[in-house]
């Protein structure tokens, strides 16, 4: 399994799992892959700082993204295995925590690398491996079960606690169990499964294309000629951004993206506009396409505006206007420029459409900007508040994931020591 | 670094505190050279040398430098050495030249502003030396017993008429491309050449033998420097594409970018090799540049820490380094350097430990 691939699914263990209770079954046969997740949303959350001299602020911090400060070390640790982080110590005193999380590549590899050292247990590499086959569409319950190679108790093990984090679902469909992950899907899971299964063929190819190249344009050749992609949208499986710009009306597709809460939906639907605007400048520009569309998220992300006007910008980013991302600017002869307003969520959703132009991955649609700014903030925390509360969702356990408990409690009651 | 100690020494060394407490970091006795082509091989030629090189860098990364010659003797011709400065302090593209005498004739100093250099007598001196408490610093950069200690731990050191052995020659090349080439190549091409030579003697480090330490943070040094003058170019662009910028300073410009890129296409057509232009560590360089390029504050003064950390703490044996302005402690100079020395020997394979002094503060 790909390693970028295997540390953005760790992640997304961490985030859909961290508010459910304490659970045997989870917290023992999942422990490598949350801590990798766990490693992967602190660095997140840590990159473009220097260091942090104020050891419980980033213990406040990281609070609020589900490490306690009891697993903190732990996690350090990991970071520090992979160079992301380096702690400057006087004997077992942290001093410093200095960060290095690469700026230019995404670092999921050298997380997804220290899972594969950590040797996951067999549950965690199959739950893994599914929850990746599952972001290409739905599958058949029992064959999917089948095919990943876990005996019956493991895989009762696996679905519950998928099942809890909202990472796995089931659905009966025509009388047929279809297993899907909430993750892949943007709006009706019944309309997503439905769809899915009137296109069996077609549905893994289309998500794979739209993960690979996030905005794709509609009147691309590789979507015109599937009947999939106009069955997607009439259904709303697909949500198009539509943009009107020099050239005429132009619409823009992206993979979809679940498990968001209301507000972190908002950040996704900015970035997508944001995405969908520059992909109607590099396909369908009435002068010179942009060629290099990272170099223009990140010139708006850090300088908020575009280096120069072009008469096309008033038309090509009006759809910014309106979702209050920023402002078109009058310089003059008929040249616009445009200024992105510079606001948490804005930037939140800036970063969010660089990661999806370049890995086709959201992670950074979780960052909690408070949490960052407990980080960013020199004079420290400002007490527990960004620590918001949140209710721990109790772990639903089949009968067999129960009997496999009382099974290795008894154990422990014997004195039998538990393998790893 | 490479000469024994002279008789304007004292002056040297007290003008470079003087630059030190400036916030400059400052080489001396610094060897001009120029290598002229013998068919076969390249011949050093000795043209002259600079007693005080001071180089600084503001918060914005914009650089400054300032080349110092320094004269005790009674019988030294200050109107030659004016012009002479004038020249080198142009070979340097240098901002300001500063001729130091224990006294100054006034001619000289009528025709020292035409040609753009300050003079300094004793008494200049002193009154600078006052303003800026030089002796309240207590780090010994004028202090001629450290300097000597350093000098003898330079170089190989061959007996006459010894022959060098092949560790003794590798080191041999070390030593004179820090001493020599480095102030004279293009700087652009100072980032590899300083990582291949070092590459190639990394198994002779030992963190117990002083020589190899001195010459680990020279080289640690350079590197900085080396980095420092790639910061400036990106930033001078703008700083927002670190990677294009990086990659067109460190191969001499987009015009050879080009060529040096369309070459190694060739390369993998004929060999049917995947030989890229990019050495596999530029990555990590590049990434180190962007946390320098994004704290100006903590990169623009680095270097003047690892100067500190070696006589301070290498040198005088402190464990703790005592802040380097009234400010109080630069902490993200002193992170920005242990990043540097831990990528350093990263790439060229030295153990880290012998940066043990830096990675403990």
């Amino acid at each position: 399994m790909d390693s970028v691939i295997l540390g953005l699914r760790a992640q997304d263990f961490h985030e859909s799992l961290k508010n459910t209770s304490a659970f045997g079954p989870k917290d023992v046969h999942y422990k490598k892959t949350l801590l990798i997740g766990k490693a992967a949303v602190l660095a997140m959350h840590l990159r473009g700082l220097l260091y942090i001299k104020d050891y419980t602020q980033l213990e406040y911090a990281a609070a609020s993204l589900g490490i306690s400060s009891l697993e903190l070390p732990i996690v350090l640790g990991e970071l520090e295995e992979v160079a992301f982080i380096s702690i400057a110590r006087s004997g077992s005193v942290i001093r410093r925590v200095e960060i290095r999380v690469p700026e230019f590549r995404s670092g999921y590899k050298e997380l997804g690398d220290r899972l594969k050292d950590l040797n996951p247990s067999e549950i965690e590499i199959a739950s893994l491996m599914a929850l990746a086959k599952l972001y290409s569409g739905p599958a058949e319950k029992d064959k999917l079960l089948r095919s990943i190679g876990l005996d019956s108790t493991q895989l009762s093990i696996m679905v519950d606690v998928m099942e809890s984090g909202l990472l796995l679902a089931t659905q009966v469909v025509e009388g047929q169990p279809l297993i899907y992950t909430p993750l892949a899907v943007d709006g009706n899971p019944s309309i997503y499964l439905e769809w899915a299964q009137k296109f069996p063929s077609e549905v893994a190819v289309i998500m794979q294309l739209l993960k690979e190249h996030q905005g794709m344009p509609l009147s691309d050749p590789s979507m015109t000629n599937r009947s999939a992609i106009g069955a997607a949208i009439d259904t709303g499986v697909l949500m198009p951004v539509e943009i009107n710009g020099a050239t005429g009306v132009q619409s823009f597709v992206f993979a979809p993206h679940g498990g968001l809460s209301q507000e972190e939906y908002i950040i996704l639907d900015k970035a997508r506009a944001i995405l969908g605007c520059v992909r109607y400048g590099q396909n369908f520009s009435s002068g010179r396409p942009i060629k290099y569309p990272k170099l223009i998220l990140e010139r708006l992300r850090d300088r908020k505006r575009f280096k120069k006007g072009h008469p096309d910008l008033m038309s090509q980013y009006g759809l910014l206007v309106e979702k209050f991302i920023g402002h078109p600017i009058d310089v003059g002869n008929g040249m616009w420029n445009f200024e992105v307003d510079d606001t948490d969520e804005n930037m939140k959703a800036l970063n969010v459409a660089l990661e999806m132009l370049e890995h086709g991955d959201a992670p950074s649609a979780k960052i909690d900007i408070e949490a960052q700014k407990a980080l960013l903030n020199p004079s420290g925390y400002q007490g527990p508040l960004p620590t918001r509360m949140k209710l721990s969702k109790g772990i639903k356990s089949s009968p067999k994931t129960r009997a496999e408990i009382i099974n290795q409690m008894g154990k422990l009651m014997r004195g039998v020591v538990l393998d790893d | 670094m490479t000469r024994a100690p002279d008789q304007d020494l004292s002056l040297k060394l007290r003008f470079r505190k003087l630059l030190f407490l400036q916030g400059y970091w400052s080489p001396i006795e610094v060897e001009l050279s120029f290598y002229e082509n013998l068919g076969t091989v390249m011949k050093r030629r000795s043209l002259t040398d600079l007693d005080v090189l001071g180089i600084k860098y503001d918060n914005l990364l914009i650089p400054f430098s300032i080349v110092g010659d320094c004269k005790s003797g009674k019988n030294v011709s200050d109107i030659n050495r004016l012009f002479w400065l004038r020249g080198i302090k142009d070979f340097f593209g240098a901002d300001q030249a500063y001729f130091i005498h224990s006294t100054i004739r006034s001619h000289a100093r009528g025709v020292a502003p035409k040609l753009g250099i300050s003079v300094m007598d004793e008494e200049a001196l002193l009154t600078s030396e006052k303003i800026l408490q030089v002796d309240k610093s207590p780090l010994p950069l004028e202090d001629e017993k450290f300097y000597t200690s350093v000098v003898n731990l330079w170089g190989i050191n061959l007996v006459k008429g010894q022959k060098p052995d092949e560790k003794q020659l590798e080191l041999k090349n070390v030593y004179s491309y820090l001493s020599y080439s480095y102030w004279y190549i293009e700087q652009h091409r100072n980032l590899f050449n300083l990582i291949e030579h070092f590459t190639k003697i990394a198994t002779l480090f030992d963190e117990n033998d002083k020589r190899y330490v001195l010459l680990a943070y020279t080289g640690l040094e350079r590197f900085i420097h080396s980095l420092l003058e790639i910061s400036v170019f990106v930033t001078s662009q703008g700083g927002t594409n670190i990677l294009r910028d990086t990659r067109s300073y460190i191969y001499g410009g987009p015009l050879s970018l080009k060529e040096k890129e369309s070459f190694f296409k060739l390369l993998r057509n004929l060999t049917h090799s995947n030989e890229q232009l990019d050495p596999p560590y530029l990555q990590d360089i590049i990434e180190l540049l962007v946390r320098m390029i994004k704290n100006p504050m903590g990169s623009s003064d680095i270097l003047r820490h690892i100067s500190a950390i070696y006589a301070w703490c290498v040198y005088l044996g402190n464990d703790t380094l005592l802040p380097l302005c009234e400010s109080g402690e630069n902490t993200a100079a002193i992170v920005l350097a242990r990043d540097a020395a831990q990528t350093f020997a990263r790439l060229t394979g030295i153990k880290e430990t012998i940066y043990s002094k830096i990675l403990n503060l």
